[in-house]
Parts: structure tokens; sequence; C-alpha cells
């Protein structure tokens, strides 16, 4: 069976879905005060990070 | 009569990992909901949620280390997350119940731990409340509105109050100060001479939070 390529677009999606889910676990626990002025910068941050990961998964064709 | 010989096998195509997750978390999520609909279980959402979307976020993961289809599961996980934002700045609390709402307590020992309203007005009237002879230190109001308005009317017979105030979007007046925008804040420590001090916690999602003297 051939070696499937790794999906870094999946790989990078799951990961900020891990992170975002502990911090949010963590806010309501109340471990961590997650507060509204958070949000939207980690939000953007996941979403540049997924970007750039994803953005690595089509390499251009080796020239000639 | 001829007999075709049977047609080959087909071989399965296998589910798609994604796919078939998304289908276990639908059913999963779907199966407590209607649980918790019927009351055959108290489902706490605040925990459920985020811990769906760490589900999500490992099955993710896997599938994608494996090189199998996502089937789904990054447009499941941005929805939960979607919720989980609004849920985190807006600050609803679930169980409010939804309305215009009055409380007046009359004595400290009629103050609820906290007023909670999800959806509309929550004025909490503490112009009527008396103090016994012994007068405590210390007098805690906790109130919390997902969307709408908090009104707190202060009466004249707490000489110090200190006030912590927040809003995931909109505006706050305390005694007239005004804040307004994404997540104001307005905290005062009251320096007491006399008691009571009347320490009110506050906040709303969306919305307004006002204190003042009726």
């Amino acid at each position: 069976m051939a070696d499937r390529e790794v999906d870094r677009v999946g790989l990078a999606f799951g990961v900020a879905f891990v992170v975002a889910g502990v911090l949010f676990l963590l806010d309501r626990l109340e471990v961590w005060d997650m507060k509204a002025s958070y949000v939207l910068p980690i939000f953007l941050i996941a979403l540049g990070v997924a970007i750039l990961l994803g953005g690595r998964s089509k390499e251009p064709p080796p020239p000639g | 009569m001829n007999e075709l010989p049977p047609a080959p096998p087909t071989p399965q195509r296998p589910v798609p990992i994604g796919r078939l997750l998304v289908g276990v978390v639908l059913v999963a999520l779907g199966a407590v909901w209607l649980l918790d609909a019927v009351g055959a279980v108290d489902v706490d959402w605040d925990v459920l949620l985020p811990v769906a979307l760490i589900v999500v976020g490992v099955a993710l993961v896997i599938a994608a280390w494996q090189g199998r289809g996502r089937g789904g599961l990054i447009g499941l996980g941005v929805v939960l997350t979607v919720v989980l934002a609004i849920a985190t700045v807006v600050q609803v609390p679930l169980s409010g119940g939804i309305g215009d709402r009055v409380e007046r307590p009359t004595t400290i020992a009629e103050i609820a731990d906290r007023y909670e309203l999800s959806i509309g007005e929550l004025t909490v009237d503490l112009r009527g409340l008396t103090l016994a002879a012994e007068i405590p230190g210390e007098v805690r109001v906790e109130a919390a509105v997902g969307i709408g308005h908090l009104v707190v009317l202060v009466g004249q017979g707490f000489p110090c109050v200190s006030t912590r105030a927040e809003a995931g979007v909109g505006e706050i007046v305390v005694f007239g100060e005004r804040r307004s925008g994404v997540a104001p804040e307005h905290r005062t420590d009251a320096v007491c001479l006399a008691a009571p001090l009347l320490s009110l916690d506050l906040s709303v999602g969306l919305g307004q939070v006002e204190v003042r003297h009726g």
C-alpha cells in the first residue's frame, strides 16, 4: 500500500480546532478568563497559521 | 438459456474517516441534545461544545495524517468555533429566560446569588432594600444579561458602591460615567468609611449595563 500524503490543510485546521477547543474549555471551567477582546485576535492568528500551513501543501511542479 | 457469469465483485470504497467521524459526532450531539430536551439528562453545554470541538480537531488531525478525506470536518469545526466565539463574546447566560424582569429584594436574605436573563431587560431595584439592625460589612449583588439591558437602581442607604461591570459589545454607564465599544469595562473600588459596602458584579454580552441612583 502506497504511503498517502499528509493533508496539511486538514492538519492545520485540526490543530487550530484542538487549541481553540482547549482554550474555550478552560474558559468555561473558569481556569482561564477568555475576554471578548482576546477572541478576534486569536481567531485571526489561527486563520493565518492555517492559511500559511495549508498553502505549503501544493508545491509548484519542478521546472522542466 | 444462457446464464451470465456472475459479475465480479465491485471493490467497496472505504468511507472517508472524516465523513464517518462527522456522522458520529452529529449523532452523538443529537442524542445528547434529545436526552437533554426530554429531561433524561442535564447537559452542561458550556463544557460539551468545547469538548466536541476538540474531538473534531483530533479527528481532523488523524484524518489528515492518514491522508484520508476530511468529509466536512472542517465545516463542522468552523461552525462550532463560531458558535463558541459568539457565546464567549456575548456571554449569554443560557438558562436565564427571555423578556423583561424586575427584581426588588427588600432584605439582604432575599438577594439571589446571581440574577440572570438571556435576552431582554433586567432591572435590579435595590432602593427598597432595608438593612437589619446588624449592618453587614459588604452586600454583594451579581447580575448578568446576555443580550439586552441591565439596570441596577441603588438606594441612598449605601454610602459606598464598588462596581465591576463589563460588556462584550455595548455600553456601560455607572453613575453617569460612560464606557462603550468592544469589551468595555468599568471598575471602581470604593474606600469606605461607613458600612455597608455595596459590591456590584455586572455583565452584559451585547447591550448596556446601567447603574444609577433611583
